[in-house]
């Protein structure tokens, strides 16, 4: 197998999943929520958006690591075998940008049209999360690590 | 019974939940030929019992372990054993024998029954799964039943079956198994017809036995077997068994081999007129079906019986070669007795003949062309050898998988590997080298003499040290040694580090042994015994024949070096041509080598790599990636030896080893038998092992879950 094809894989979940589970912490506890998201910038980012005044928010706004999860779970029972995950692991920080911000708005719609109404008020935050390793794992057990360099 | 459907009651609409082999029984039965009473428990049986059991996700986790198509067939065989443990040792609900006793006795009665498969797709036009799933016969039990019933759903996941899924590229995980239950028709005669004979398509072939027709089916007892002419209907040619001695009975713990009676031995199995009948019911079906078919009957007390039917298929005949291949899989308990004949008398004294042969020659005294002509009788026995390795010593290892199925359906052991502890012997070869080499590292720290070895002070290490030592540094270098200096320094260096107690994993005692027997009747203890035998025997050769034919290889090595040698001062044409051929493959395949594709910006690093459970136990420690030979002898005490396969030639270092971890999978493999010798957790089948892990990585192996884990903060756990 080649090697490129753990990040083929991985690209391919990004792609395809529309929603992952964030995970930030607070105080030593950890707090998990599903996120709407996209991949962007080659892969090296992950967008996310949240009202300003949601526990991920203040998490996030104290701690910067974060990791999204994100996985292709059918529950069903070949989802012990033919599962895959990926858990993409960094720092989130908000995009305060304006042409920024416009650029990656029109990406977000294209693959979550029904969100736009969300994503554009103003108590809506968006966020990159920089990623720095994807943990990949599929068959059960096998783990790869995915190091970005920045 | 909800997922009871008589034979009358299938219909096309039922066809997906009968299977193949039902729904062709139906069609004959409404075409007019007598077939048994046969009721079919559908493929709905089969999924509650797996969903409700939670079989099914133990069914996909083992299919998933690694990409199924990367998987070699060894590994597929463990894969196939663990998964058919997980239901010979799950039981069906209470109401589902409730029911089933309720039915039995209701539709068949009090009468002997016979089981079998009936997969959807099964004797279809497009696949025939023939002789790759299981069926059973002539149980006289309700108990016999369910667990039989439990063995054909099982059968779903021989490694033959998954072979043949595999070859087809049938989804695995969407397999499933309806069960024929018939009454059993104990035939006088019994046998299979070929509407299209395989060997003539102007002719119908017929074949048969006395008594049942196991026998023919798993190649113990030989047919007769007759020509039909397909158009003018006459019988062509007969060709007569070369000898008729056996055929196959009921009995009461299925069925057995019985001497055929003189005065049936002297005569065909059936007469004109029945050889007639058979081929024109095979003639018939394939009128009706429009396509060549394979039918089974039987004859009892002139009573003919169709069993079952199935198309000739496309499918069958594209997949032929393989199936020899898988059939071989299977070899029978008198094959593998056959076999092992062979190879006692026959290959391995050739082997050491030659090799003893060769050892004594001296080749500096040959002339360049007597040299040439050495070198080539080397080379010619190299091959030869090989062959009878692959024809006869690989198929031999099936004596340790036949009696690892049987010890496992009839023991029930929690683990599935649990018949090896029955197996090990402290006479393989290699264990016996070892331990020589481990007393001979004693006796130099015993008799300070481990500096003076190092100093190469030979001239005071005592005379029967120094032969030992040349002895030994001879069968693991494959050098042969003229004195104590010859000796290489890396064998010097390596031999103190074996100064180590280590206690070698034991046959299970007595009372495991007594256990295995007590799983059998008073009837079956002859054949118990035979078959622990034969698998002890089995499992020692498994790795004896590869320091045979290594010793052989090594002579090869040897003549060659002595034509490198010449070649330095003196060219010469012949010689170096034949130098250049080089040592020929003896094992396996070559290492894979894993594709390197790197992405800009992005590095790869493995963390936990997942192969086959192979030996139990789980250590932590630095990986020593063995690449070559040489390497070998930089190996320090309590490293993990990581490598593509290992070879025969390179178990000399399991005594230092914390661990094995292997590219190569399988359960039979020397790196597994050699650790399961020490004691050692061992992982194989692990994808670009010798790739993925370097020297010095510190690595976890877990020897239970197959599972490999890469981390420098790993601890000790």
């Amino acid at each position: 197998m080649q090697d490129k094809k753990f990040f083929d894989k991985v690209k391919f979940l990004l792609d395809n999943c529309r929603l992952g589970v964030l995970s930030t912490e607070m105080q030593d506890k950890p707090y998990a929520n599903l996120i709407a998201f996209i991949p962007f910038c080659d892969y090296k980012k992950i967008i996310f958006f949240t009202p300003s005044n949601t526990r991920k928010y203040m998490n996030l706004s104290n701690n910067k690591n974060a990791s999204i999860f994100i996985d292709n779970r059918s529950n069903s029972d070949a989802d012990i075998a033919e599962a895959s995950a990926v858990n993409a692991s960094g720092k989130a920080v908000e995009i305060k940008n304006k042409q920024e911000k416009t650029e990656i708005l029109s990406e977000f719609i294209k693959k979550h049209p029904a969100m736009e109404d969300f994503i554009k008020v103003p108590s809506t935050v968006m966020f990159q999360l920089n990623v720095e390793t994807y943990y990949f794992v599929e068959h059960f057990q096998q783990v790869v690590e995915i190091h970005l360099t920045p | 019974m909800k997922h009871l459907i008589t034979i009358d009651g299938i219909s096309n609409r039922s066809k997906n939940l009968c299977g193949g082999k039902a729904f062709n029984l139906a069609e004959l039965r409404r075409l007019g030929f007598s077939i048994p009473k046969t009721a079919v428990l559908t493929t709905e049986a089969y999924h509650k019992f797996i969903t409700s059991t939670g079989l099914m996700e133990i069914i996909f986790r083992e299919i998933g372990r690694k990409d199924f198509a990367d998987m070699r067939w060894e590994e597929l065989w463990d894969v196939s054993l663990r998964i058919k443990n997980h239901f010979i040792k799950t039981s069906v609900s209470k109401d589902f024998e409730h029911e089933m006793n309720f039915f039995i006795k209701d539709f068949f009665g009090k009468v002997p029954l016979a089981v079998r498969s009936s997969a959807p797709g099964e004797d279809s036009g497009k696949n025939s799964f023939a002789g790759l799933h299981e069926s059973y016969v002539n149980l006289t039990e309700p108990t016999e039943v369910f667990e039989s019933i439990k063995l054909v759903w099982a059968s779903l996941w021989s490694v033959s079956s998954l072979l043949y899924r595999r070859e087809l590229q049938l989804d695995p995980g969407k397999s499933s198994m309806a069960v024929v239950i018939q009454e059993m028709v104990n035939g006088d005669v019994s046998g299979v017809a070929f509407s299209i004979s395989p060997d003539r398509s102007d002719q119908t072939a017929v074949e048969a036995v006395y008594g049942l027709n196991q026998g023919m089916v798993d190649g113990t007892v030989e047919p007769d077997r007759w020509h039909v002419d397909r158009q003018k209907e006459v019988i062509t040619t007969h060709f007569p068994a070369s000898a008729r001695k056996i055929y196959i009975a009921p009995s009461k713990s299925g069925t057995e081999k019985k001497r055929l009676p003189s005065e049936k031995a002297s005569l065909p199995p059936l007469n004109n007129n029945q050889v007639m009948l058979v081929a024109r019911c095979a003639m018939d079906q394939e009128t009706y079906w429009r396509h060549p078919r394979d039918t089974e009957w039987t004859f009892k007390q002139d009573q003919f019986t169709v069993l079952q039917s199935r198309p000739i298929t496309s499918a069958e005949k594209k997949v032929d070669k393989n199936k020899s291949f898988y059939n071989n899989l299977l070899s029978s308990f008198e094959e593998l007795k056959t076999i092992r004949r062979k190879i006692e008398n026959e290959i391995l004294p050739e082997m050491r003949k030659s090799a003893e042969n060769f050892a004594g020659q001296r080749l500096e005294t040959l002339s360049n062309e007597e040299l040439l002509e050495n070198v080539r009788k080397r080379r010619k026995k190299c091959v030869e050898f090989n062959q009878s390795y692959w024809n006869y010593c690989i198929p031999f290892g099936h004596g340790v998988r036949l009696f690892g199925e049987i010890y496992n359906r009839r023991l029930k052991p929690e683990d599935p590997y649990e018949f090896v502890f029955l197996l090990h012997s402290p006479e393989i070869l290699s264990v016996k080298r070892n331990r020589n080499l481990m007393e001979l590292a004693k006796t130099l720290f015993e008799k300070n003499l481990v500096n003076t070895l190092n100093c190469k002070d030979f001239g005071k290490i005592p005379k029967n040290i120094q032969s030992q030592i040349m002895e030994l540094a001879e069968s693991i270098t494959g050098m042969q040694l003229k004195t104590i200096k010859d000796v290489p320094d890396s064998f010097i260096k390596i031999l103190p580090a074996y100064n180590k107690e280590i206690t070698l994993n034991k046959a299970k005692n007595v009372s495991q042994q007594e256990k295995f027997f007590s799983a059998f009747k008073k009837n079956e203890l002859g054949f118990a015994e035979e078959l622990l035998d034969l698998a002890r025997t089995s499992y020692k050769m498994r790795d004896d024949d590869n320091i045979f034919l290594i010793s052989v290889k090594n002579e090869l090595k040897r003549a060659l070096s002595e034509a490198e040698k010449r070649l330095k001062t003196t060219p010469d044409k012949f010689l170096s041509q034949e130098l250049s051929k080089g040592i020929p493959e003896l094992h396996g395949s070559p290492p894979v080598a894993m594709e390197k594709s790197k992405s800009a910006g992005v590095r790869i690093k493995y963390r936990q790599l997942v192969g086959q459970p192979a030996g139990q136990g789980k250590t932590t420690g630095k990986a020593r990636v063995v690449n070559d030979f040489k390497d070998l002898f930089s190996f320090k005490k309590g490293e993990i030896m990581v490598c593509d396969a290992v070879e025969p030639e390179m178990t000399f270092v399991a005594p230092l080893a914390a661990a094995i971890v292997e590219r190569r999978g399988g359960m039979l493999i020397h790196g597994a038998i050699i650790a399961r010798e020490y004691g050692l957790p061992c992982v194989t089948g692990v994808p670009g092992a010798a790739q993925r892990i370097k020297t010095g990585d510190t690595i976890s192996v877990d020897g239970w879950l197959g599972i490999v884990t890469l981390d420098e903060t790993i601890e000790r756990r």
